[in-house]
């Protein structure tokens, strides 16, 4: 008998342990500066990248920043618009739809790349088709099993279906009738590399940080056509930050932004993550083409 | 019977057409790599520090979701069950309505209801553990409610003559069913919880599938092993822990002690999901705002047809959950191929089914075949724990005897063993097959196709009217799914 209630006041006792070990605690309300991102690459490099960035925030503004990943495009819009994020590194077209989600946003800053940047689309080195600069060779591809980087994503998804528009080409048109999602540009690259898929499209800087630093990543395929230079990605805050924090906090933030610079060994490292010499003044009216082209591709209604 | 377990079999022959079909060797390189990488998973401090939290938010996830819809389960089988009405001798139009209300609630998967609460309330745990629970308090409600309709009618009568006080006489009623359901689905609903919180962690509520995903998009497989092999630890330590309480065959205090944890982590779980109501601020006025049907951008025929293959997805889904177990158990009748099925089957049933499929997606065009076997083998594998668990209950005697007469082992395992169990085999699968119907959503909303794709586009592009639309085309098809099933349940009993 008394083994038996041992035993049993063993387990039940284990069984308290373990559900009390893994409770999660009801949090006070702190103020905290949540920053997110669309998960457009690799996580570990987002990490690393959000990260840094978080400290150097937290250091020059006195205020406690904390990185919250997001697993896809649509839940980093939602999280913005349900307040559950204050400072989001947005895409172009992301960046739109949550802005008209989320009426007060505020549009603070751009990379210097970001005025002029471009997709590439890649394919398999087996194929027997050779690089392009003519928009309409697009066609070609056609043939293939080809792959989009996310759903949501302006330089793996809308500008490059935009300009297969241009070239005549459909989504229906591809080998299989229809097109794969791979959800980040990494991706893209490792499943047009493996040959899972013939042909991709992806963000440019991914490529070509990828073909310096990783060039066994992405041995076998290569650079089938470049695109023409569109806007994309930026930064957007809430609009409530001053109420939230601090009069003007949210000028604050910027100038912080904005005047990260490569000579401070830190910031040096932050802007060489983000692939940018320096991060430049953005407004809500650049992306006014990106706007447009989306809600023809019904991308937003 | 035995033809209505191995004829679906023959699904496999339109299937296996259109897989050969799509088929490409592509992607062969990355699937040895995901291969090799479970016997080598990556462990560091790191990364182990991560999987900590990960686990945290996951089994947090699953025990409230657990506890929660456990407890309202128990509460609204009650109140939708015949024994309740007659005794409060209430008017039986209100049991018709909350029994519907239940069937809608529990139409519709839990990933469907973490996508629309997302877009309600934001990314958060507490949407997590509501999601979970609104199927799940519907489904609990609904065993618990046939549980009690089992009770048969003279039992009734005659405590009902002893006993004048009404409460009293349903806590007699309902006390052994109550501890027996415990004992059983209960537990298995844990293990299903564990499951669910992971496939939301997919779609970014946090825990342990939010890493999975990522890990897999970035094919980090060593990784994603090392999650995949702590979610196996997760599921194998919970049900030893929870196995070792037998709550029939407790004494009294120690069951008042059970109790009383129960009891203390589920206001403690409800507080903070309560919590996190109070302070959310919901905008519904956005939703108003854009809701308007002029954006529809599909045709009724892409409609009809979307709604036509995800029915096709669920009823070949069906047919493989059926007809594999039986037919695998009757081609390799040895122990060794039926422990390797085993292990084969536990880890089906702990990778979540969207990351099956995007590992077929690997080599594999998206089609309306790989959705149907993905979501077939996911189902099988569970099927095939039952068959098994049933097999081993019987009785050998008539097996050995038809053997003894000189008939093959296959025969005699048909006959002697298959037979004797395929009524209560083929009643689970009928229950199992409304659970298919709604999981169609999970494998659409990957890659595949039917209603489920066109749920991913429309929710990318925020077009609420056509989320609403395809929302309404899934529940019905799983309503009349059930509709069907509970004809069929009744037919066998």
């Amino acid at each position: 008998m008394n083994k038996i209630n041992f035993r049993f006041l063993k387990s039940s006792l284990l069984l308290f342990f373990f559900l009390y070990l893994f409770s999660e605690p009801l949090k006070a309300k702190e103020k905290i500066l949540k920053i997110g991102a669309i998960p457009d690459q690799n996580q570990e490099i987002l990490d690393k990248r959000f990260n840094l960035l978080s400290e150097e925030l937290s250091k020059q503004l006195d205020i406690k920043i904390k990185y919250v990943p997001v697993v896809n495009y649509v839940a980093a819009v939602t999280a913005f618009r349900t307040n559950s994020l204050d400072l989001v590194w947005f895409g172009g077209l992301s960046g739109v739809q949550a802005r008209l989600q989320t009426p007060n946003s505020i549009v603070l800053a751009q990379r210097d790349i970001d005025k002029k940047f471009k997709s590439v689309f890649i394919t398999n080195k087996k194929l027997s088709i050779k690089r392009t600069t003519n928009i309409n060779d697009l066609k070609l591809l056609t043939k293939y099993r080809f792959t989009f980087g996310s759903e949501n994503s302006t330089s793996g998804r809308l500008m490059p279906q935009y300009f297969l528009n241009i070239a005549g080409v459909e989504l229906t048109d591809f080998n299989g009738q229809t097109v794969g999602f791979s959800g980040s540009h990494d991706a893209t690259i490792a499943l047009v590399n493996s040959g899972a898929y013939d042909a991709g499209v992806l963000n440019k800087q991914v490529w070509d940080r990828n073909m310096k630093k990783n060039p066994t990543r992405v041995k076998n395929a290569t650079v089938f056509f470049i695109t023409p230079s569109y806007v994309d990605y930026h930064w957007l805050a809430q609009g409530n930050l001053d109420q939230k924090f601090r009069n003007g906090f949210t000028k604050e933030l910027r100038e912080v932004i904005l005047n990260l610079n490569p000579k401070n060994k830190n910031q040096k490292l932050i802007l060489e993550m983000f692939n940018a010499k320096k991060f430049i003044k953005a407004n809500s009216e650049d992306y006014k083409e990106i706007e447009f082209i989306a809600r023809k591709l019904k991308k937003i209604r | 019977m035995i033809l209505l377990s191995y004829l679906p079999i023959f699904i496999f022959i339109p299937l296996g057409f259109q897989l050969l079909n799509n088929f490409h060797l592509g992607g062969f390189g990355i699937f040895i790599e995901f291969l090799s990488s479970i016997v080598n998973p990556k462990i560091n401090i790191e990364i182990l520090i991560n999987l900590f939290g990960r686990l945290k938010e996951t089994i947090f996830i699953a025990f409230a979701s657990w506890i929660l819809s456990i407890t309202f389960g128990i509460i609204l089988g009650i109140l939708s069950s015949d024994i309740f009405f007659e005794l409060f001798k209430i008017p039986k139009t209100l049991k018709i309505f909350l029994r519907g209300i239940l069937t809608i609630l529990r139409s519709i998967h839990e990933l469907v209801w973490c996508l629309i609460l997302m877009q309600l309330f934001g990314v958060n745990i507490s949407v997590g553990i509501i999601a979970i629970c609104i199927p799940y308090i519907s489904i609990n409600a609904k065993v618990f409610c046939e549980q009690l309709e089992s009770i048969s009618y003279e039992q009734y009568q005659s405590i009902i003559s002893i006993s004048s006080n009404r409460f009293s006489t349903l806590i007699t009623l309902i006390w052994i069913p109550f501890s027996d359901i415990l004992q059983n689905f209960g537990i298995y609903r844990l293990e299903c919880s564990i499951r669910s919180a992971t496939i939301l962690g997919l779609f970014g509520i946090g825990g342990i599938g939010t890493n999975i995903l990522l890990n897999f998009k970035a094919l980090n497989f060593n990784e994603l092993w090392t999650y995949l092999w702590a979610l196996a630890l997760l599921v194998i330590i919970t049900k030893a822990l929870f196995n070792n309480l037998k709550f029939r065959y407790l004494e009294p205090n120690k069951s008042i002690f059970l109790f009383i944890i129960f009891i203390t982590f589920f206001i403690y779980y409800f507080f903070f999901v309560f919590n996190f109501f109070i302070n959310s601020n919901i905008n519904l006025s956005y939703f108003f705002e854009t809701f308007t049907f002029r954006n529809i951008n599909i045709s009724l025929n892409e409609f009809l047809d979307m709604s036509f293959s995800t029915i096709l997805i669920s009823l070949s889904a069906t047919a493989i959950a059926i007809s594999l177990p039986p037919v695998l158990f009757l081609i390799f009748d040895n122990k060794f191929m039926i422990y390797i099925f085993r292990i084969f089957a536990f880890w089906l049933r702990l990778i979540p089914p969207t990351i099956v499929i995007l590992i077929l997606l690997i080599f594999n065009q998206p089609s309306f075949a790989l959705a149907a076997l993905t979501l077939g083998i996911y189902n099988a594998a569970i099927t095939l724990r039952l068959l098994n668990i049933n097999l081993n209950e019987i009785n050998k005697d008539l097996y050995e005897g038809i053997i003894s007469f000189g008939s093959s082992r296959r025969v005699g395992w048909i006959y002697g063993l298959f037979l004797k169990q395929a009524k209560s085999y083929l009643a689970y699968c009928a229950y199992r097959s409304d659970i298919i119907f709604r999981e169609t959503a999970i494998v659409g909303v990957i890659g595949g196709k039917g209603l489920g794709w066109q749920l991913t586009e429309s929710l990318s592009s925020f077009a609420w009217e056509e989320v609403t639309f395809i929302l309404i085309a899934y529940s019905s098809i799983a309503m009349v799914g059930e509709f069907i099933n509970g004809k069929i349940k009744s037919n066998l009993n």
